[in-house]
């Protein structure tokens, strides 16, 4: 079975979880309040940003600081919970396929359902934004171009905390555990991004990189520059480590 | 009913979770002063207050969160392996299974929060000058804290009762916590979301004094206990 | 005397009738056997009878009393097994007894007891969802007969048994009238099992009970239908397939 039809294979598998119905009501929550302290991103005297500047990279900080995080240990315990809930993995264990194969596809799922909930987030922001307009009669809407672009960064830096969260749900049998040291990794992250030594922890690279575009965006405000090195490589190895060891470990509970 | 529902917690790591969460929230004030802090320590301050307002957002964030994936898990215990079938054909009300759970988390809480007013108060002591009336400040904020989270502790228990798919009970409970964050402290209602309440400070708020949102707290509480009632008998109306 | 009646109970989703206008009669310190293929509707009307289902209409009486008022009463005196065994997997065999104990307010002996009749004394102290689902089903049984309840309703009991348990837990359901004085509703798809248990049966198909009485009724029945008589399983066959048949003419 080639790899990409596992993948279809798993992507079937959170048919009816309602997890996108679940991800399109934080979208929303995302931006609502967004539109009710509008007022907020015109008051841009300290910044020095434009308001549509702001309104957007606020909304942004907000998704990239808890609710992507959340967001995804929440799809963490739903592949989890659909793979052990009736001893579905038991079955696939016994089908003749790779585990370590298997674990990839489920966090290619993972990777599917986090490009949709920042896919979500940005639709949402363009509705948001487009009221905004009507509403103020200032243009607040940012061009497609820019915000795809932060989007697709955004998506790409959250690749190793991802993969850090599914090596925590493939090596820890007690969910609680998993899920929420993954969370509990979130909530320090606003820490360690203003410490030299931000690189060496993913969780907060998707924070880091929305603050960076902030401190770009805004004229009066100086936020850390993103320095490339050593940040790529150990965010890379990170991300391999990590799926290395649950490749590794995948179905190994059940199997033993 | 308590003694029981303690018991079926065994095992699931319910009690480690509160254990380790009650950890971390009592070191945050700690390290804070240890590695972040530069505040003049020598200066006529209450202490309370600066470690609070530095800290207290990411405290309640914590405990806020715990509440959350605890409720989860009390549920996700009973409906596994069908347990809450047979709960149901045995002679005790939904509504008392409900009850003990708030309890339980309730009591836990408490823990937590004395947790955090050990590290609240350790740092207080060595860092800062002396200040005659910290044990009492101290035992004011925590019961204060207590009585403000629990309406988090049973709108999060509701949520989870609602929803045997333990992700959508997660998932609406982080969308609840990220709402709680972004709300406005400086309005009395949205400081009234129940998940927001726990991150209000005794002397913090500026949108109600103290002792509003103590009553708005409790009724808050009696409100949603009794929506889990009326829910009981709706849900076995359309069983 | 009939301590389970039910009148006209009905339950449908939607257009579709899972049990309809059933009128049971269960007599005091009997074993009841309800007979049906799969999906017949005998679990939805026992899980009816335990108020985990509420029924669209009709009625029923347990000990007289009536449901939903004496929800609480009525569960009191029932120890039950709906579709197999529920029960918390991260605690012990007896834990999990334990817990059902408590909340029936019964001495700890009656835990033991209960572990000794269904043959799980040895492994009570393992992890309820460590055992083999033999002895997942033993753990349900148990957890229903604790305390000795008055009533017993029994779904589909001895499924996932080897034959040393089917045996086992078989003679101990027929002996469960004379030992506690205590009537058993129990389900199978069986009829060879029912045969050897129970005092009256119920015959269901497709949410409608076809026939209600004794073994001997049922022979005598069958002959007068023109149905075989000289296996059982045969008759039970036969009258599935009749009223199938007759549905099928209906649509």
């Amino acid at each position: 079975m080639s790899f990409f039809h596992l993948i279809q294979v798993e992507h079937k598998k959170i048919r009816r979880s309602r997890i996108l119905l679940l991800l399109l009501i934080a979208a929303i929550v995302l931006w609502l309040p967004a539109i009710f302290n509008i007022d907020l991103s015109f008051d841009t005297r300290a910044t020095g940003i434009a308001p549509e500047d702001n309104f957007f990279i606020q909304g942004f900080l907000g998704f990239s600081w808890f609710l992507f995080p959340a967001g995804m240990v929440v799809a963490t315990v739903l592949i989890r919970q659909l793979e052990r809930g009736n001893k579905g993995i038991l079955k696939m264990l016994a089908l003749p396929i790779n585990p370590a194969l298997l674990s990839l596809a489920k966090f290619a799922v993972l990777l599917f359902i986090a490009a949709i909930f920042i896919l979500f987030a940005v639709i949402i922001y363009y509705v948001a934004a487009g009221y905004g307009t009507m509403v103020n009669d200032y243009h607040l809407l940012l061009s497609p171009t820019f915000v795809f672009k932060v989007a697709a960064v955004f998506f790409l830096v959250s690749i190793p905390m991802l993969s850090f969260f599914w090596l925590l749900s493939v090596c820890m049998q007690t969910m609680i555990f998993s899920a929420g040291i993954s969370l509990v990794s979130v909530i320090p992250s606003i820490l360690i991004m203003n410490s030299d030594y931000w690189f060496i922890y993913p969780m907060c690279y998707p924070f880091f990189v929305v603050t960076a575009k902030y401190g770009q965006l805004a004229a009066h405000l100086s936020t850390t520059p993103i320095s490339y090195l050593p940040w790529i490589p150990v965010a890379v190895g990170f991300a391999v480590i990590c799926l290395a060891f649950s490749c590794l470990f995948f179905g190994k509970a059940e199997r033993r | 009913m308590l003694t029981m529902e303690w018991k079926k917690s065994k095992r699931t790591g319910f009690i480690p979770s509160f254990l380790g969460g009650a950890l971390l929230t009592g070191l945050i004030p700690i390290l804070y002063m240890a590695f972040i802090s530069e505040i003049d320590t020598n200066l006529d301050i209450n202490p309370l207050h600066v470690l609070l307002d530095a800290n207290w957002q990411m405290m309640a964030m914590l405990k806020v969160s715990l509440i959350v994936v605890g409720a989860c898990l009390l549920y996700y215990v009973e409906s596994s392996d069908n347990a809450l079938q047979k709960m149901q054909s045995l002679p005790i009300k939904d509504e008392n299974l409900f009850f003990a759970k708030f309890l339980l988390i309730s009591l836990i809480y408490l823990g937590v929060l004395v947790m955090e007013a050990i590290g609240l108060g350790f740092s207080s002591v060595f860092w800062f000058l002396e200040y005659p009336d910290l044990p009492m400040e101290l035992v004011k904020n925590i019961g204060y804290m207590f009585m403000l989270s629990l309406p988090a502790i049973v709108l999060a228990l509701l949520i989870a009762s609602f929803f045997t798919n333990i992700w959508i009970a997660l998932g609406l409970g982080m969308i609840g916590i990220f709402l709680a964050t972004q709300l406005s402290n400086q309005n009395v209602i949205l400081a009234s979301f129940p998940f927001n309440l726990p991150f209000q400070t005794m002397h913090g708020t500026d949108a109600a004094a103290p002792d509003t949102l103590i009553w708005v707290a409790l009724i808050e509480t009696v409100v949603l206990l009794v929506i889990q009632k009326v829910s009981v008998s709706m849900r076995r109306y359309f069983r | 005397m009939n301590i389970i009646e039910t009148n006209n109970l009905t339950k449908s989703y939607g257009d579709f009738q899972a049990v309809s206008e059933m009128n049971l009669h269960i007599k005091k310190g009997t074993v009841y056997g309800f007979l049906g293929p799969n999906g017949a509707g005998k679990s939805t009307a026992m899980k009816m009878l335990l108020g985990l289902t509420r029924p669209t209409s009709g009625s029923f009486t347990i000990n007289g009393k009536k449901y939903p008022e004496n929800r609480i009463a009525i569960l009191k005196n029932i120890g039950s097994f709906i579709e197999g065994p529920a029960f918390y997997g991260n605690l012990t065999g007896e834990e999990n007894l334990e817990i059902v104990q408590n909340i029936l307010g019964l001495p700890h002996t009656s835990v033991l007891e209960a572990l000794e009749m269904v043959g799980l004394t040895k492994t009570k102290k393992q992890l309820a969802k460590k055992y083999s689902l033999g002895m997942k089903q033993r753990l349900g049984l148990a957890s229903a007969l604790i305390g000795k309840p008055s009533i017993l309703i029994l779904d589909e009991p001895t499924n996932g048994l080897d034959p040393v348990g089917i045996h086992e837990i078989r003679s101990l359901i027929r002996s469960l009238p004379e030992k506690f004085d205590c009537t058993v509703l129990v389900s199978s798809h069986l009829l060879s099992e029912i045969e050897l248990m129970a005092d009256d049966i119920g015959i269901l198909n497709q949410g409608r009970l076809l026939f209600e009485g004794t073994l001997d009724e049922l022979e005598m029945k069958a002959v007068e239908m023109g149905y075989p008589t000289d296996n059982l399983e045969d008759t039970f066959l036969a009258i599935v397939d009749a009223d199938n048949k007759k549905r099928g003419s209906l649509r």
